[in-house]
């Protein structure tokens, strides 16, 4: 009998709400000083099990351990009573407030007359963070620490609390390559101290990397729990998804129609108005091609892309589709003239969560004839197409009244994807169209683009995720502080390294390595 | 589901600022019991209070269904107090110079004129929000303020009846009163326009396209923009129609009960209507009986100063306190959400 710092044991979870079974029989084992990563799919149950040992959602059945000890965790306040942290994927950080104040909320060290000691609780935290090598300035504004930074105030919160135990819920998802890195060593100064991390994720590669140990979750049971060492990716993603999945590099056809799409020496200001954010670019797409935009956040792909979609003012230059110059057409006109667009953010832009999946899916067409008329919205035949699109993108919803919010990601995608494609574009415009989608999400994803790819459509793929710019584009046009700096035929021999000298602005001039990574992380958030 | 949930909720919410009543009035009476009895029992124990209260729910009718209007589509019209007294007074000075006009006629044109100075008054804060990103929350709200002393100088000034002795305007001609329907209390036809006008919203709201873009738009307006839902002209139209409804609401007291404009005639219907609204949580048909509900506190306590010796302010503070719980519970709620959104990937 092994001894484990922490176990769940069989736990089941329903929600009431849509009867869904979120968990059934899952198990988890922790042992101390280990890096434990818990994988699945977008669903499987991470995230629900990870609210039940943090003590935000109530399991059905099943028993916690801690330290061979039965505990009841009811809320947030006990998890980390028990020395339970949890750093959530979106940062919960007040960034008016100083690091030291946002760690110290909710628990100030108060002196006898009821005042709250800042200086002692500075001097705690700066001491902490020395020591646990995280390196931050408690009296640095939150406001101006960089994403990966905020991270770190996360983590520290978890520490100042005495967390032993600290899940880390998509860590990497929101941070940058180099980021990346310095969470990696920040996970390994922490096991040498001898905390616990959970760490969840469905990257593989960087699970590999970082974990001693890997417990996989599939449909809300523990499929697989192991050495990490002793596993290989493949294995582990045939046991998130239940099959084989590969993703092989698209072919590129060479039924190549002319061109579609053009922009014309565009310049586009920031959202504040202040600054030229895209500087004179220019690019075309022909019909039945896949152009991939490849870049570092922050280098003007946000601009452009609202100022293609006719949500941000261009200041100098032209857009055309189908040759016809739609820079002054609206939104609503562009999509008209032909344009769909995936965005980035699929919840908070590409969806309306509090709407159903009907009056999502007739957002873009809902004053045309196909399902209204004179004014008045036509429920025949919306719900006629809404089932369709359900139906023809296989949406798993257990009805079609569901608010889309309450949807898995995957099917928030799929929701948005039916909508865009429905509309029948010549141009679609994908914005990070995989993002925090599982494998067979993903896999879906690609299918279609590469479907309405063949029919002749053609695709503007905006991707952080270089591995899907490759996997998907025939031509792949470098990004840099908004310039586009290089134009790669994508070619078998075609490496990331020769990409990603371009999205560093290496190719300008050689610099030292030290000085190049600096400027990335100015560049980023 | 979520709506019983909400339902309940305002049950007790309701529930509890009577109780609160209740205290008051043991609290301030030296007859607790018929008082009690009074505040209660009052507006049914006769046709004229049952009509008056009814009456009294015509004007937080319309206004509640201008403010939910106008919160669905997430554009806060607080103005609606200014609309509503400018509106009247356009529709009654129109009254009062048609006097040789066919009554229809002229009801019809007073009715739609006091819409349309509303509509106007909002629309500008509506437009100015399209144009220049002006907090319409905020421009509703001084413009409103500031429309009120500008009707109130026309009442005592150029639009006054010197033979009233008060700031009030000249008697319209009293064919064009709307027909009383339950005499002698003052309830009149009104009440019919103003459920007809709900139920078209209700209708508009739910079935057509441009109820469709107003909610949505309300919901999410990040996603409006990028669906290509024209959202500035949603908004201008939210306001305006909303301000329309206020005028409406502002003519038809005038129409009904005194047949010519008094100043200060709204005791707060504006105010109220946001009131009403909440608790209707912006649905058009529930505007009803939450209209219903404040009419009723407002005559419980109307009679009950009457017929025992409490003050009429005991249902400013049953008032008062629904409308701090379900403002509270709303915000709480919203941060729970806010909660939520944060820990879902």
């Amino acid at each position: 009998m092994q001894n484990y710092i922490l176990e769940m044991k069989n736990i089941h979870k329903i929600y009431s709400v849509n009867n869904v079974t979120a968990l059934k029989n899952a198990t988890l084992k922790l042992e101390k000083g280990k890096v434990h990563a818990l994988v699945g799919e977008n669903g499987a149950g991470k995230t629900t099990l990870m609210k039940i040992l943090y003590g935000i959602e109530k399991m059905d059945s099943g028993e916690i351990m801690l330290r061979g000890k039965d505990v009841k965790i009811d809320n947030a306040k006990t998890a980390f009573e028990l020395g339970i942290g949890m750093v959530h994927q979106h940062f919960k950080l007040i960034d008016d407030f100083n690091i030291a104040e946002n760690i110290s909320l909710g628990i100030e060290k108060k002196n006898k007359y009821g005042m709250i000691e800042f200086k002692k609780i500075q001097n705690e935290i700066s001491d902490l963070s020395c020591k646990s090598g995280l390196d931050l300035d408690p009296c640095t504004k939150v406001g101006d620490l960089s994403i990966g930074e905020k991270q770190k105030v996360e983590i520290l919160r978890t520490l100042y609390r005495g967390a032993e135990i600290i899940i880390l819920d998509e860590p990497t998802s929101v941070l940058t390559e180099q980021e990346i890195q310095r969470l990696f060593n920040t996970i390994k100064m922490l096991k040498n101290q001898g905390k616990t991390i959970i760490f969840i994720s469905h990257k593989l590669e960087e699970v590999k990397k970082i974990s001693d140990q890997i417990t996989v979750l599939r449909n809300g049971e523990t499929v697989f729990t192991g050495d990490t060492a002793r596993t290989n990716i493949e294995e582990i993603s045939r046991l998130m998804v239940g099959e084989n999945i590969t993703f092989e590099k698209l072919k590129c056809t060479d039924k190549k129609g002319e061109n579609i799409f053009s922009i014309d020496e565009l310049y586009v200001k920031d959202m504040e108005d202040q600054y030229f954010k895209v500087k004179g670019i220019s690019l075309n797409i022909k019909a039945g091609e896949i152009v991939g935009l490849a870049g570092v956040d922050g280098n003007g792909q946000k601009e452009l892309i609202r100022a293609i979609t006719g949500l941000s003012k261009i200041e100098k230059g032209s857009v055309f589709l189908n040759k016809k110059n739609i820079s002054d057409y609206s939104t609503r006109m562009r999509r008209e003239a032909g344009m769909s667009y995936i965005p980035k953010d699929r919840v908070m832009e590409g969806s309306s969560p509090e709407s159903n999946i009907l009056e999502n899916e007739i957002s873009t067409k809902y004053f045309k004839d196909d399902v209204s008329k004179n004014g008045w919205i036509n429920r025949e035949k919306s719900l006629d197409l809404t089932k369709f699109l359900i139906k023809e993108y296989d949406i798993k919803t257990p009805g079609i009244n569901i608010m889309v919010g309450m949807l898995s990601g995957g099917n928030i995608q799929k929701v948005v994807i039916s909508r865009e494609l429905s509309s029948e574009p010549e141009l679609l415009i994908a914005c990070e169209p995989t993002w925090g989608l599982d494998i067979r999400s993903q896999k879906f994803v690609y299918d279609q683009l590469e479907k309405i790819r063949n029919e002749g459509k053609s695709i503007f793929l905006i991707s952080g995720n270089l591995d899907e710019i490759m996997y998907l584009s025939d031509r792949i046009l470098v990004i840099f502080d908004g310039e586009i700096v290089k134009n790669f035929d994508n070619h078998d021999d075609l490496t990331k390294m020769e990409i990603g000298k371009y999205m560093m602005g290496l190719h300008i001039e050689e610099k030292p390595e030290k000085e190049c990574d600096n400027r990335c992380t100015e560049s980023t958030d | 589901m979520h709506r019983i949930n909400g339902l309940i909720k305002t049950a007790i919410t309701i529930g509890i600022a009577l109780v609160i009543g209740i205290i008051a009035i043991l609290l301030t009476s030296s007859e607790p019991g018929n008082s009690i009895k009074q505040f209660f029992i009052g507006p049914f124990s006769n046709t004229y209070f049952f009509g008056n209260m009814i009456a009294a729910s015509i004007p937080l009718m319309l206004t509640g269904l201008a403010a939910s209007l106008a919160f669905s589509a997430s554009a806060f019209n607080l103005g609606l107090e200014g609309q509503l007294y400018f509106g009247a007074l356009v529709g009654t000075f129109l009254a009062v110079k048609m006097s040789g006009f066919p009554a229809i006629l002229a009801i019809v044109i007073s009715i739609f004129a006091s819409a349309l100075a509303g509509g106007i008054i909002a629309g500008i804060s509506g437009w100015l929000k399209a144009k220049w990103e002006v907090n319409e929350l905020i421009s509703s709200l001084l413009i409103s303020y500031t429309l009120v002393y500008v009707v109130d100088y026309f009442l005592e000034g150029p639009f006054n009846d010197p033979e009233a002795g008060m700031a009030a305007s000249p008697y319209m001609n009293s064919n064009f009163m709307l027909p009383k329907i339950l005499s002698p209390s003052d309830l009149h036809a009104g009440v019919f326009i103003a459920i007809a006008v709900i139920i078209f919203f209700y209708f508009i709201y739910k079935k057509s396209t441009v109820g469709y873009e107003m909610v949505i738009t309300g919901r999410n307006r990040k996603f409006s923009n990028y669906s290509g839902i024209p959202v500035k002209k949603v908004i201008i139209l939210s306001m305006c129609l909303s301000g329309s409804l206020a005028g409406l609401a502002g003519i038809i007291d005038n129409l009904g009960i005194y047949g010519r404009m008094i100043r200060g005639y709204s005791t707060g219907y504006g105010w109220n209507g946001i009131a009403v609204a909440l608790i209707a949580r912006n649905h058009p048909l529930l505007v009803i009986p939450a209209a219903l509900l404040f009419a009723f506190l407002e005559s419980g306590a109307n009679v009950a100063s009457l017929m025992s010796d409490i003050t009429p302010e005991v249902a400013r503070i049953i008032q008062s306190v629904i409308f701090y719980l379900i403002t509270a519970e709303g915000l709480v709620s919203f941060i729970g959400k806010k909660r939520r959104e944060g820990i879902k990937t």
